[in-house]
């Protein structure tokens, strides 16, 4: 069995994968940095134009805003996911628990359906005096809440998104924290316990740093996802009112798709993609030794 | 003090799952309503008359220019099924390549295939649209399938379910000198059912749900596939917006991933734990 054989072979079954990568990964990022070069409207031909994409792209009042949207709607969603998720998870952690599948079910449901089918029924369930929200307020007698208007109010509007979110995504990172709990070894939980820890102490002296590799790769993997998510945005607000939920990729879309400024928004994908891959490569440095160990 | 405790436990536990299900109950109780009890204060949790022809209605008519909601259904079922079908074959192929050879590089090779699952869609959206037009592969169902028929998770998944293969099966197959794509295709594959499994509602439930990537490289009804089509649903009709019937076709989407996920739901649990790097 020579090494020869085994790299041979190795080659063989991976080559699918290598041909892959490089026509859907490398290439297209190549070509995107490329024309983020020029000038190109998409229909017309291209002009080299140099950095000066990158430069309007940094001196854009309007990417600006887009930032800043982002980190607005970015931040409350995932603190609130992965809070959530944590929580939940500690309270499934019970194997006395009845009920316990049929919660866990429950709990990732949203996860696992569409954003457009479940983004039609939160447009309902935002509209002011009408929807389900309303319809609420007014059952628990908080009509003065009736009125408010959830997606189209620059303050509410990135709050409304974020609920959406957190609603559609904490099921997922529950589940993976659960599965994190439950692998902490019992013994050091007992002697923990013995020594008079209380809850709170055991959680953040012993089962967190148990499972610290768990807790980054909840948090990395929720935020790159909640970073990009483009269609909690286009289904409840469509960036707006003005640009207070104009998120990152709502920027792109629009500017690619809409306004046609190829060029220009190769640019500004370039930059989020790169923003995005440094933080991604940072990560998976911490996350090496999770995964083979 | 136990028993108060674990009843708040209950407590809680229960609020959050009404809280989670009140979007799907309200949708589902909207769908077999009239139009004007849809939105009404307080809300009717059970519809006055009950109309489940808003299911055929929603189903069968035309939507924009002669497709129906049934028809854009249909392209989401063939995208999920062919992308499923493709990445379990692949991914299964692919992660042998990666769990049961040893060579320089391997790791590397694999890490650069699993950080790119770290990057958001979104972040992709504008190159992957540039390789896909150049391709030729513009408002073709193939557009959707080809670019996830093998992706870093799912490479990732095959080869953490390979590894626990016994490597004495592969050498006493050698030893009788069966060649290496026999052994893959005789001995390991038959033994991935739980990994085809985990593979194929995970890559289904993917591919059901995409939206943005439909939404810029689609552009005939034709080809629409179900989000996309629900998500222009408002286009087209009467002046009067029938959320009845929206409602009606956002359960007919949510319908066949969730039975699909409940008949899975051992697998794709044991996928989510996997992909988050926890030892079986």
């Amino acid at each position: 069995m020579g090494s020869r054989r085994e790299l041979r072979y190795g080659l063989t079954f991976i080559s699918p994968a290598i041909l892959f990568f490089l026509l859907f990964w490398i290439l297209p990022v190549v070509l995107a940095v490329g024309y983020s070069l020029t000038d190109w409207i998409v229909g017309r031909s291209a002009r080299l134009v140099g950095l000066r994409n990158y430069v309007a792209l940094f001196t854009d009042p309007r990417f600006h805003e887009s930032l800043l949207a982002t980190l607005k709607i970015t931040l409350p969603a995932l603190v609130g996911t992965c809070g959530l998720a944590l929580f939940l998870a500690l309270l499934l952690n019970d194997d006395k628990l009845r009920g316990r599948r049929v919660a866990m079910l429950i709990i990732i449901l949203p996860f696992v359906t569409d954003w457009v089918a479940t983004g039609l029924v939160w447009q309902l369930i935002y509209l002011p005096n009408s929807g389900v929200l309303a319809g609420l307020f007014s059952q628990l007698g908080l009509r003065q809440w009736m009125t408010l208007r959830w997606t189209t109010s620059r303050q509410l509007a990135p709050l409304a998104i974020a609920l959406f979110t957190i609603w559609k995504t904490t099921g997922l990172y529950a589940i993976i924290f659960l599965a994190g709990l439950k692998s902490v070894p019992t013994p050091q939980l007992e002697a923990a316990q013995v020594d008079g820890a209380n809850f709170w102490q055991t959680l953040a002296f012993i089962t967190l740093p148990l499972m610290r590799p768990l807790v980054v790769f909840v948090l990395v993997s929720a935020f790159v996802s909640i970073v990009g998510f483009f269609e909690p945005v286009y289904m409840l607000t469509g960036g707006g009112p003005a640009d207070a939920t104009r998120t990152l990729p709502i920027f792109l879309y629009e500017n690619f798709f809409q306004f046609h400024k190829g060029g220009y928004a190769s640019a500004a994908g370039i930059v989020f993609l790169f923003l995005c891959l440094g933080f991604a490569l940072i990560a998976a440095r911490f996350l090496q030794y999770s995964y083979y160990e | 003090m136990a028993h108060a405790k674990r009843a708040l436990k209950y407590l809680v536990l229960g609020l959050y799952c009404v809280i989670t299900l009140i979007p799907f109950l309200w949708m589902i109780s909207a769908s077999f309503k009239r139009p004007q009890d849809v939105l009404t204060v307080p809300i009717q949790w059970i519809p006055a008359v009950w109309q489940p022809q808003n299911y055929r209605q929603a189903l069968f008519e035309p939507r924009f220019t002669g497709y129906s909601i049934a028809d854009f259904m249909g392209n989401s079922l063939f995208v999920a099924v062919i992308t499923s079908l493709l990445s379990v074959f692949l991914s299964t192929f692919i992660g042998y390549g990666f769990a049961k050879f040893r060579f320089r590089g391997r790791d590397a090779l694999l890490w650069g295939m699993l950080s790119t699952t770290l990057l958001p869609f979104s972040s992709v959206v504008i190159p992957l649209y540039l390789i896909v037009r150049a391709l030729g592969l513009i408002d073709s169902l193939w557009a959707l399938i080809i670019p996830f028929a093998i992706t870093g998770q799912s490479i990732f998944l095959a080869r953490q379910f390979i590894i626990t293969v016994p490597s004495e099966l592969m050498d006493a197959a050698r030893v009788d000198g069966a060649g290496e794509f026999h052994i893959f295709w005789r001995i390991v594959f038959p033994l991935l059912g739980p990994a085809v499994a985990t593979l194929g509602i995970m890559t289904f439930l993917f591919s059901w749900n995409l939206f943005l990537w439909p939404l810029v490289v689609l552009s005939s009804q034709r080809q629409f596939t179900l989000p996309l089509g629900l998500s222009l649903m408002g286009l087209g009709s009467t002046f009067l917006v029938d959320y009845h019937l929206w409602m009606a076709a956002s359960t007919l989407a949510v319908l066949p991933p969730l039975v699909f996920f409940l008949l899975l739901q051992r697998p794709y649990l044991r996928g989510l734990e996997t992909l988050s790097g926890l030892k079986e």
